[in-house]
């Protein structure tokens, strides 16, 4: 049996999305042998991150104001919106330096699995930034699974009509919640020649 | 394909068995609870990483020991399976590989005593059978029937959720089940053509396979599927679940007008059985080019002696095969090139 401050913290800390019990333990141990310093910081961001950082009040990003700097760069390409399902997602493309253009975070997929509607996600603010602003593209770029493809066929079908051109990333390529494990140049690939829904 | 050496650690009933030759023909004989079946299935998992029984990895593992190693030659290459603390490792020549790369080197088909469950069960016995052996020859099928049941449980899970909600999900089903039947239709005319073969040859009757589905196929797959869901709909709705697609469809084998399950001996069960097994062990040649080994568990037992004469004649000359029996006399005839083994608490004896 572990004492009980080492067992709250491999609780808490295997928790995380790929940390196990094993991986929590070793780190404990780890941290154990560093300064104070060390955890003292690492507390200290683990509460910042949280408690200073909020939602793009325009297009879902994680900011820490707001709006975000995207949204509020007037450089940026108004008349593309990129539909993505999380605000890591943005990230990513951002990396590859390929897109200009603004987002939108839908906040996931459509899953009745888990409880997801169409009511669930950031759907009626999509359909009013797509139809009011200056929008004329909308590159939807979610994950190829069953849920993100019946997603993005919705959102096509929502805009139908509209006078938009509506886009995929270029498939074999894997983008959305996949996109951390393209790499950065298949991924730019794959923003850069988008193709127009059927 | 054939195999030549096989050495096998802490697997099932063996602790350690080391055979350096095959033959063609290879018979294991032993008493019930040997180890027989256990043999075939290292060969099995070795060569398709699914044991022949539904067991996890774990219960391969001899009891009291905590992993498992398989090596085996295949005409020139080398192919290990290990599997502790819950990770396998599968080399090729000395490679980390995959299921992929398997199916190129040692294809492996086995007929098994619950085969008959096939013809005689329900029916998702049968599209279970045809699923597992296009997925076998087919990797774009895999995908489909992954992304098919995925779209399926969505579906029906949107049924309960919100029914207004449903056609969210027909493009889905609509595209990956009508891939999914083009796959099917022409399997079951190589399954259909083997099956009659063996059936004239055998008993001297017509024998044909009928593929059943709960829509019309009129014009292209897609087309008949969409009309299909579209004048089903109020049906769906009341029964809220998904009524057509490849999760509902079947196959049933028709004998001089009658349905097989009603009118044939158990020798004929047997047969019918053993026809669709050679069937996929046709499939696997016309898509690989490789010939299959053959792994027999027991089941020609019950064929009478002129026609599992004749079943050997015709698979005997083309084909590496394994067979399982407590009797060696159940065999009488001599092959050319024939080892026999026995099979005794989980040792092999080699051939004298
Ligand atoms: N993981 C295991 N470890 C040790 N023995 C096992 C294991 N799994 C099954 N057995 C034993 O293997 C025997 C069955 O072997 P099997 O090959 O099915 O027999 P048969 O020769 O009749 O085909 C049984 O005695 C069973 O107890
Ligand atoms: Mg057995
Ligand atoms: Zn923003």
């Amino acid at each position: 049996m572990l004492p009980e401050n080492i067992e709250r913290f491999v609780r808490e800390f295997s928790r995380l999305p790929g940390i196990g019990r094993k991986t929590s333990e070793r780190l404990s141990f780890f941290l154990l042998s560093q300064p104070d310093e060390f955890a003292g910081e690492l507390a200290d961001s683990i509460i910042r991150l949280k408690s200073d950082m909020r939602l793009c009040s325009v297009c879902g990003n994680i900011t820490d104001k707001d709006p975000c700097a995207i949204c509020s760069d007037t450089s940026r390409d108004e008349t593309v919106i990129c539909v993505v399902e999380t605000a890591i997602d943005i990230f990513y493309i951002e990396e590859t330096a390929s897109y200009k253009g603004i987002y939108h975070v839908l906040g996931g997929v459509i899953s009745p699995l888990n409880g997801v509607t169409p009511d669930d996600l950031a759907l009626k603010s999509l359909l009013m930034r797509a139809t009011a602003g200056a929008a004329l593209e909308v590159v939807v770029a979610l994950s190829s699974t069953t849920e993100g493809d019946a997603t993005a066929l919705y959102i096509a079908q929502m805009l139908q009509d509209k006078g938009l051109k509506i886009t995929l990333p270029a498939r074999g390529i894997p983008v959305g919640t996949d996109i951390q494990y393209a790499g950065k140049g298949s991924l730019a690939q794959a923003i850069r020649n988008r193709e127009e829904m059927k | 394909m054939k195999l030549d050496y096989i050495k096998i650690t802490n697997f099932r009933n063996f602790s350690r068995i080391i055979l350096p030759r095959f033959s063609r023909i290879n018979m294991l004989i032993g008493e019930n609870g040997s180890g027989k079946t256990n043999f075939l299935e290292a060969i099995q998992t070795l060569t398709t990483l699914s044991p022949l029984r539904p067991v996890g990895f774990p219960e391969l593992i001899r009891w009291g020991s905590d992993f498992f190693h398989l090596h085996g030659e295949f005409d020139g290459h080398t192919v290990e399976l290990g599997f502790s603390e819950k990770k396998r490792l599968l080399k090729i020549d000395g490679d980390k590989s995959n299921k992929a790369g398997l199916a190129r080197i040692a294809p492996v088909v086995a007929f098994m005593p619950d085969d008959i469950d096939i013809i005689r069960g329900a029916p998702e016995n049968r599209r279970m059978f045809l699923d597992r052996a296009l997925s076998a020859i087919d990797p774009q099928y895999e995908t489909a029937l992954r992304r098919y049941y995925r779209t399926l449980r969505q579906r029906n899970a949107q049924f309960k959720l919100n029914p207004r909600d449903v056609t969210i999900w027909d493009a889905e089903l609509i595209d990956w089940g009508s891939m999914i039947i083009m796959k099917r239709l022409p399997y079951i005319r190589i399954l259909n053509d083997k099956i009659r073969e063996l059936y004239r040859e055998l008993y001297g009757r017509e024998i044909r396979i009928r593929y059943m589905n709960p829509f019309r196929i009129e014009g292209s797959v897609e087309e008949s599927f969409r009309n299909a869901v579209k004048t089903g709909a109020r049906e769906e709705l009341r029964r809220r679940c998904t009524l057509f697609g490849p999760h509902r469809d079947n196959f049933c084998i028709q004998m001089d007008d009658k349905k097989s399950d009603t009118f044939v001996s158990q020798g004929q069960l047997r047969s019918l059985a053993f026809a669709l097994k050679l069937g996929v062990v046709r499939s696997i040649e016309d898509s690989s080019g490789g010939r299959p080994i053959l792994l027999v568990d027991d089941v020609l037992l019950e064929i009478d002696e002129v026609r599992r004469e004749k079943i050997l004649d015709m698979i005997s000359m083309d084909y590496q095969i394994f067979f399982t029996m407590t009797n060696g006399a159940l065999i009488s005839r001599v092959f050319a090139d024939c080892s026999v083994f026995q099979v005794n608490g989980g040792e092999i004896a080699l051939p004298r």
